[in-house]
């Protein structure tokens, strides 16, 4: 008897699932590896591929969004920790993988491609290793501010000139939050809370991410933001009227960002994480980051391109990594009242 | 004996939903009221902050009126499109449906540019009543489809006799309102629960809401007991919704697109040019113009061209194709299964767990199946695609369900009755009676859950395995640091890509349609 097409059709779609099935139910290869990453995946995707060209180990990612604040990766390996899927976890800040650390998610690593980077990128037991760094800094809206107007300091975002005209990132969340927990080390908990009242009274612009406060600068919403300095290399690129300024050059320096990478704690497949580890690790690693999103490798003697700073030309803040990751869990109570003011 | 035999043949999916999505979610409830193995409320303490309450009043407001208004609206597209001659009309209910095929981050981008290139003030841009108007836009095609389908099913006898008697305003208000109240009803909660669960809009232009206060205690503080509590907080509030309508519209069809009386009346409208013209000034006005500036963006940039755009997406465009319709056929036949037991055994329970299911937002349905799967013994579902057709399955179950449901209620039970006194079996009757009246149930279903399938992020993001690349999770892994004209050619992409489908099912539709009418006829 000839099929109708109905029943063709649901015929089709059960084929479908079946070999749907076939696909998934493989198990995982020896030959592959599991990272997650809160590196934008614009950036972080082209490195990984590289990686699977030169070594043939299939690599399979998860990459973060904007949507879950750059948390949404560090959460999974929270939740997946009595039973880890991933094997290697690559930040792209120290704070994250300090929690991680806290948490007892990570395991020690001291990859030998770490030597040549400064130890105060390196934390003291190797659950996390630094490369290429960004580093926070004041996106200005050259068309809205003349060059006798640009602030020196962070501090002075709360002069009443700049009343309203300032961005910042939600400070609970990503570098931002960094950032902030770095100035209370900095300048101690008064200060950095009086500090963020003043910014408050100054009518400070929250925006929902870096990429906001970019794009609230580059079009002139606001004067000013601050940000990171992928996120102003991108509006340079697009043509906006932007400048990237380094803060407190005549102080105590700029917050410099380092990505981290961890080996994950009885994770399925530690000797390719490993390898990835020391690949990440490497000044080819740092040259492309260089290039792609103007990242400062923490390695000496690593061509990069002349629109990217070194980090020998900035004062860079003296700052304890692990220290601010538990100092921004303490904070964190006193920036949500902040927020709802 | 039979008709027990199949009973429990039907129960197997119910068994198996309950199983399988149920328990995480049991699971996750029992964790958020014990801490260090003992029975605690501290984490629902928290809700009684100042802060708090303000956050739900704010959220509260925002899905009442978005309900209110999206039905409002959507009733008066619904009137026009289903019960006029309005020219033009199926062209206008197709770009009335976009905003719904587009993620709200990016509408909500969309209308924040075109209302800066406008020059409105910031104060209005990012307050309350803009997220409401975003949300608004967004939902009206929802309101007018589901009560479109209401309206379809008023067969024109009922209008006609009712005419007989007296006006057509008074036919209106006494015959065709009652007969389409439980659509307005259930549109509205269907839209309120969707607002309220609502993260992205309101985060975008900082509007404190009760999300994301959910949001904060899971992402900043990573207190996922405290998060998990608030949720809670959230269902109740949508179940306190639902249960007047478990017992005010017990029987009443929830949502029925696609399945039309066989003769449903039309007017013949006085000015048909002012209608159109209405029509086509609110379309231009709140679809268009924020999909032109994304347009705009796409095209103002020179190195952007569509091609490297859709060779970024093509591997997530395959694999969300196949998980999305593998899903969208799973939960049609478990929203088979649902609705027999519901309309044909009179299970009002599963109907109840269904719902139940549906109101918990979307992120805590993802770390109630991430806490629970994640294990070694369960790591066959967890590490592979298994565990998103689970996600997709507790997300839209409930809208499967009622699509068939309405559907099944429509087919009297005498056919049935009367093929099995004349002998046939239950599998035959089934194949030859039941089958054939529910096709057009069972394709919209598919459907429509193909389209939500695909647009799903917030669930998904919490539990897609390494490798493999969903269109909406790659969308906004790539909108970081993209350029905003790569970003907005991307989901004109996407877009472009569910306008295919829909095309290709409104293709295939007809096909199959005409097939099932030639052998009819035969």
């Amino acid at each position: 008897m000839k099929k109708s097409r109905f029943q063709l059709f649901f015929q089709f779609q059960f084929i479908l699932i079946f070999i749907f099935l076939g696909l998934i139910s493989c198990n995982r290869n020896t030959y592959e590896i599991v990272v997650y990453t809160s590196v934008d995946q614009v950036f972080s995707e082209p490195v990984l591929k590289v990686f699977e060209q030169k070594t043939g180990i299939k690599v399979k990612a998860i990459f973060d969004t904007e949507e879950t604040k750059s948390t949404g990766v560090l959460n999974r390996l929270i939740t997946e920790k009595d039973n880890p899927q991933c094997d290697v976890f690559w930040s792209g800040d120290p704070m994250r993988a300090d929690v991680l650390k806290q948490k007892g998610i990570t395991e020690s690593y001291n990859s030998s491609a770490s030597i040549g980077i400064n130890p105060v990128f390196i934390d003291k037991d190797y659950h996390w290793i630094g490369f290429s760094s960004r580093a926070r800094i004041l996106l200005i809206n050259t068309d809205l501010v003349s060059a006798e107007d640009i602030p020196q300091s962070i501090l002075d975002l709360t002069y009443s000139k700049y009343k309203g005209k300032v961005a910042i990132a939600n400070p609970l969340f990503g570098t931002t939050s960094f950032h902030i927990a770095a100035l209370f080390a900095e300048l101690g908990n008064e200060k950095a809370k009086q500090f963020l009242s003043d910014l408050k009274r100054n009518k400070v612009v929250i925006a929902s991410s870096n990429g906001d406060v970019k794009k609230k600068v580059s079009t002139g919403e606001v004067s000013m933001g601050l940000t990171d300095t992928d996120d102003g290399n991108e509006a340079i690129k697009e043509g906006a009227h932007v400048k990237m300024v380094f803060l407190d050059q005549n102080g105590f320096g700029n917050l410099i960002v380092p990505n981290t990478v961890s080996l994950i704690k009885n994770s399925p497949n530690q000797e390719n994480g490993k390898k990835l580890i020391d690949y990440l690790l490497s000044v080819e690693v740092e040259k492309m980051l260089a290039e792609s999103c103007a990242q400062m490798p923490l390695h000496k003697n690593v061509p990069i391109p002349e629109s990217v700073p070194s980090l020998d030309n900035i004062v860079a803040m003296k700052v304890d990594y692990s220290a601010v990751a538990q100092q921004s869990d303490s904070i964190k109570e006193f920036i949500k009242q902040w927020l709802e003011q | 004996m039979k008709t027990i035999n199949s009973k429990y043949v039907i129960l197997l999916p119910a068994l198996l939903f309950a199983a399988v999505i149920l328990l995480p979610l049991l699971s996750l409830l029992v964790t958020s009221v014990f801490a260090d193995g003992k029975l605690t409320i501290e984490n629902f303490s928290s809700i009684f902050q100042t802060t708090t309450l303000k956050s739900i009043g704010n959220s509260l407001i925002i899905a009442a009126w978005v309900g209110f208004v999206s039905v409002a609206f959507g009733y008066g597209f619904a009137f026009l499109f289903t019960k006029t001659n309005l020219p033009f009309k199926n062209t206008l209910r197709f770009l009335l449906l976009l905003p719904l095929l587009l993620p709200p981050y990016m509408i909500t981008v969309a209308w924040t540019d075109v209302w800066l290139f406008a020059g409105f003030p910031k104060t209005f841009i990012y307050s309350l009543p803009s997220v409401v108007f975003i949300l608004t836009t967004i939902y009206i095609p929802l309101a007018t489809f589901i009560i479109s389908g209401s309206l379809q099913n008023i067969t024109a006898s009922i209008e006609e006799a009712g005419e007989m008697m007296t006006s057509y305003k008074t036919v209106f208000l006494r015959i065709i309102l009652p007969l389409i109240r439980p659509a307005l009803f259930s549109s509205f909660i269907l839209i309120f629960i969707l607002s309220v669960s609502e993260f992205a809009v309101p985060s975008y232009l900082s509007v404190n809401v009760f999300t994301t206060e959910i949001f904060t205690q899971f992402a900043a503080f990573y207190n996922f007991s405290a998060a998990i509590a608030h949720a809670l907080v959230l269902t109740g509030i949508c179940l306190l919704l639902i249960i007047p309508e478990k017992f005010y519209l017990s029987q009443a069809p929830f949502i029925s697109f696609g399945k039309k009386s066989s003769s449903y009346k039309i007017l013949l409208l006085e000015n048909k040019s002012k209608w159109t013209l209405i029509c086509l000034a609110y379309i231009l006005l709140f679809v268009l113009l924020p999909l032109s500036m994304l347009v705009w963006q796409s095209v103002s940039d020179n190195s952007i061209s569509f091609w490297s755009i859709i060779e970024q997406l093509l591997p997530s465009l395959t694999d969300s194709l196949l998980l999305a319709s593998s899903g969208a056929l799973l939960i049609t036949l478990l929203g088979f299964a649902f609705s027999t037991l519901i309309i044909k055994y009179n299970i009002k329970t599963a109907d109840f767990l269904l719902l139940l299911v549906f109101a918990v937002p979307a992120l805590v349905t993802g770390i109630a199946l991430a806490k629970f799967y994640n294990t070694p013994s369960l790591n066959l579902i967890y590490g592979s695609s298994l565990i998103i057709l689970i996600a997709f399955t507790a997300r839209f179950l409930f809208i499967s369900e009622k699509i068939i449901a309405s559907s099944m209620m429509q087919i009297p039970a005498s056919f049935q009755e009367a093929a099995l006194l004349m002998g046939a079996s239950p599998l035959y009757v089934f194949r030859k009676i039941t089958l054939p009246l529910l096709f057009e149930a069972l394709f919209t279903s598919f459907f429509i859950i193909l389209i939500f399938c695909i647009g799903e992020l917030t669930t998904v993001i919490m539990v897609y395995p390494p490798g493999i690349s969903l269109l909406p999770v790659r969308i906004f892994t790539l909108m970081a640091n993209a350029p905003q004209s790569a970003v907005s050619a991307m989901c004109l992409v996407a877009l472009l890509f569910t306008l295919s489908l829909i095309a290709l099912m409104m293709g295939g539709h007809k096909i199959l349609i005409n097939q099932q009418w030639k052998r009819n006829q035969s």
